[in-house]
């Protein structure tokens, strides 16, 4: 027990008072930003929870007889939401798959020192950072390849994401050659030194680009807007995006003015409910990624 | 490291996958070929069914949640059957559309014949006319949509609005005529509404002037107390709500009686028309000012809802289903609290009582470019003709609404007859099913045209337009002294342009400093300043263009 003080006084001992400060001061700053985060959640939580007509004219209020749960079972009740969601994880799942396999077998190559051609793939990629074709000649490309109303129009477009490729190819020059040249000269070849040996080692830099692509997916709407047709085929933001536009008026036929208020009033209504119900997953996930985020999210940094 | 393949492999492989991905970006769709609607010959008015199915493409729209196939909607069915013509159709739901439809119609592969629930704004119908992508309508207007003809002889003016500056009709029009001229349901947006529980229980009658309203309105501040504990209201009580600049929630009509009583009553482009005939902005005239004075007084003295500047409909809504506004402004009270205990407020007489009706108003519901046949379409007279079948009166009255006999649980009408024994559509009872769902679920827009004298013929008047007209015609309908409002003129393309840049700088500054004033209060040097930056940013301009289009309309 004695020894144990000891040492806890001798670790705050070396701080002088100004350290002491500047170190209080940086845990007040970092409180502050915790409330300015964890605050508008719970608002949203509780929000759910409430008719939008209390909560405008009373706020959050803990008396619980007006809590409904009218949210919830609207949505649970809504069979285009449960398809949404079943989509939405189809689709991010696949294109999570497919784009991280891709940028990592894209990647390993341009880490390469004695890669022919390395340059002029290099010039192609960055040249498509900086511009694409638009809106519209990409639309008819994925016309003449005929995807549209297909899912793989939302997956395999975007698959490969340039920046995502230099994070991992950054981390791969990280790696000591070393290795390389040992598994080289006990024999192996280049697909059993990358699957094999390599790969493993590179676990952070994959578990930060699934969880990337994952998010990205999952948050997408437009492509899933522009080239699909079918509606048993939107995923979740899509649906959600559906039942909030919805609410805005629009000029022009009478009666419809009527339904607009109606149509608003149950936009307000699942607003709070659609927001928790599409983030719930992601929320889920991140803990399990927690670990790999500390070495991973570095990845793209020089090191030492 | 061992070597995966040869280099020369590796470059053979590489050619091959080359070419062959050159080689598929050649090949395209070929253009649908419809050999079976070319071969009808249209010399004149179309007798349907046809003796051969022909085929058509068309693009519509859909609500959300609704049907997505059109062809499963009963009206397309029983409109297949009856002509004879199959429309594939590609449908794109209401809420993306304005995204897609850009998309499909750059795209020859994706475009159809017509696109039947277009409701293009006049720069976007002008556009693709220039580009050529639609194609003018107006011969076959003459010679085979013999229903649109009888529709356009007993309104003139309607021809007119569809016709672009030189003498082109670009689109089919959507026409819902619901009251005719002053008694039109589109005379007044924003109506007033006070609250006649309130009034009852503090013993006060219905204000006529605005210093009467202004009384109103202190008594129910003052008395906020008593009305919270008389009727159970949670939260404050707020003697006037609006949505200031938010179209039907703006509080302009209060204002139309001071001055020379031409009022705010456009929104979008503050204009108005003298008697003899001459277009006036409206937002700078001695009357407006006048009244927005009246207003910021009202808002110093604590009587209207200091969110009025930048609320949104829900939060809106939301207070006035808790029952806490005295006064507030919509189009139909029925959306912001209930009909039992709400009356519109008559015109208040401030240096005269007035009313002045909404631009554009006389010739009632009208969408110019609702309907477009494309250029992609090989029998363009065929599928005008049968469009023409939409103008129909009873199928006009069912595109616009809903139908009859789905077989299903609740329709919009029932078929009865009239005072003549004709059949006629009568709105049926819908029990506990949301009307707009099974609206939704049942009609298909599109061009159709329902007259006024179309009531009681050939349909019923529904219920919630025909309360909204007796307000009207009861309560502001005789007020409105003035002849003329600004009609609904199809500018040239250039002309749409300079409007809608003009408008932009001018609408937005115009909006601003009314907010201000409101709340502010304004000074002599504000007034003429704002005269002043008026004019720079074009102003004059602006009147001349819209006084050109007025004098081409009553020419």
């Amino acid at each position: 027990m004695a020894v144990k003080t000891k040492k806890k006084k001798n670790k705050m001992a070396i701080y002088t008072t100004q350290d002491k400060a500047i170190l209080y001061f940086g845990y007040v700053l970092l409180a502050l930003f915790v409330i300015a985060i964890v605050v508008p959640v719970v608002y949203i939580i509780f929000a759910s929870f409430m008719d939008p007509v209390t909560l405008q004219n009373q706020g959050i209020t803990f008396d619980f007889s007006k809590w409904t749960l009218t949210a919830y079972e609207r949505v649970a009740t809504d069979a285009q939401i449960w398809t949404g969601f079943k989509n939405a994880i189809i689709y991010s799942l696949l294109f999570t798959f497919i784009s991280v396999a891709v940028t990592m077998l894209a990647a390993y190559p341009m880490s390469l020192p004695d890669f022919k051609g390395k340059k002029i793939f290099n010039t192609l990629f960055v040249i498509t950072m900086f511009f694409n074709g638009g809106l519209i000649p990409t639309y008819l490309l994925i016309n003449n390849l005929g995807l549209l109303d297909s899912m793989w129009a939302v997956i395999l477009p975007g698959a490969f994401s340039v920046w995502n490729m230099i994070i991992a190819r950054t981390y791969y020059q990280g790696i000591p050659n070393d290795l390389r040249e040992a598994a080289d000269v006990d024999g192996a070849s280049e697909m059993l030194y990358f699957f094999k040996i390599l790969l493993p080692v590179c676990m952070p830099v994959v578990a930060v680009l699934t969880l990337w692509q994952f998010v990205a997916m999952w948050n997408s709407y437009f492509d899933a807007m522009i080239y699909l047709n079918d509606t048993a085929k939107q995923p979740l933001q899509l649906v959600l995006r559906s039942i909030l536009i919805q609410s805005q008026p629009e000029s022009g036929m009478i009666a419809d003015i009527q339904s607009t208020a109606e149509r608003a009033q149950l936009a307000e209504l699942l607003k709070y409910a659609t927001i928790i119900i599409s983030s719930l997953p992601l929320i889920v996930m991140y803990p399990f990624f927690q670990k790999y985020f500390d070495a991973g999210i570095m990845a793209g940094s020089i090191k030492g | 490291m061992k070597k995966l393949i040869s280099r020369r492999n590796f470059l053979k492989a590489c050619a091959v996958a080359g070419s062959a991905a050159a080689l598929t970006a050649c090949g395209g769709k070929g253009g649908s070929n419809n050999s079976a609607a070319a071969a009808v010959e249209v010399t004149g008015p179309v007798e349907f069914p046809l003796a051969e199915t022909v085929t058509f493409t068309g693009t519509t729209s859909y609500p959300a949640g609704s049907e997505s196939e059109p062809n499963n909607r009963t009206i397309f069915k029983r409109l297949e059957e009856a002509t004879n013509v199959h429309i594939d159709w590609t449908a794109i739901q209401s809420d993306q559309w304005g995204d897609k439809i850009t998309l499909t119609m750059a795209n020859p592969n994706t475009l159809t014949d017509f696109i039947f629930s277009a409701d293009f704004s006049d720069s976007n119908l002008l556009r693709y006319a220039d580009q050529g992508v639609v194609i003018p309508l107006e011969e076959y207007i003459d010679t085979c949509m013999p229903n649109l003809q009888t529709v356009f002889e007993k309104y003139p003016e309607y021809r007119t609005m569809c016709t672009d500056t030189e003498g082109h009709i670009w689109a089919l029009p959507w026409i819902e005529q619901l009251g005719a001229n002053k008694t039109a349901i589109q005379t007044v947006g924003g109506m007033s509404f006070i609250n006649t529980k309130w009034l009852n229980f503090l013993g006060l009658s219905m204000p006529t002037t605005v210093d009467e309203f202004e009384q109103v309105l202190i008594a129910f501040r003052d008395n906020a107390a008593s009305l919270q504990s008389e009727f159970g209201i949670d939260g404050s009580i707020i003697p006037m709500s609006c949505i200031i600049n938010d179209g039907d929630q703006d509080p302009g009509i209060l204002i139309n009686g001071f001055g020379e009583g031409y009022g705010d009553m456009d929104k979008g482009r503050h204009i108005a028309v003298t008697d003899d005939l001459k277009v006036i902005c409206a937002a700078t005239q001695q009357g407006y000012r006048d009244g927005l004075e009246w207003l910021h007084k009202l808002y110093t003295e604590n009587l209207i809802d200091p969110e009025c500047f930048t609320q949104e409909w829900s939060t809106y809504v939301s207070k006035g289903k808790a029952g806490r506004y005295g006064v507030c402004f919509s189009w139909d009270v029925a959306n912001i609290d209930n009909l039992t205990d709400w009356q519109p407020l008559p015109p208040l007489a401030a240096d005269t009582t007035i009313i002045t009706p909404q631009n554009g108003s006389f010739t009632s519901g009208f969408n110019r470019g609702r309907c477009v046949v494309t250029a992609k379409a090989s029998n363009p007279a065929l599928v005008c003709a049968w469009l023409d079948q939409m103008y129909i009166p009873i199928q006009s009255a069912q595109n616009n609404w809903g139908t009859y006999d789905e077989g299903d649980e609740f329709d919009i009408f029932e078929m009865s007859t009239n005072a003549n024994g004709e059949p006629m559509l009568k709105h049926a009872p819908l029990g506990d099913a949301s009307p707009v769902e099974v609206r939704e679920a049942e009609c298909v827009g599109g061009p159709l045209a329902v007259l006024d004298e179309y009531y009681d013929v050939y349909v019923t008047c529904p219920d919630d337009a025909q309360y909204r007209l007796d307000w009207i015609e009861q309560i502001y309908t005789p007020y409105m002294t003035r002849q003329y409002v600004y009609p609904n003129a199809f500018m040239s393309s250039e002309d749409t342009t300079e409007i809608s840049n003009l408008e932009a700088d001018l609408s937005t500054y115009m909006n601003t400093c009314k907010a201000n004033w409101i709340m502010n209060g304004m000074t002599d040097a504000e007034w003429d300043e704002y005269q002043e930056k008026l004019e720079a940013y074009g102003l004059s301009d602006y009147l001349a263009i819209m006084q050109k289009y007025l004098d081409a309309y009553y020419a």
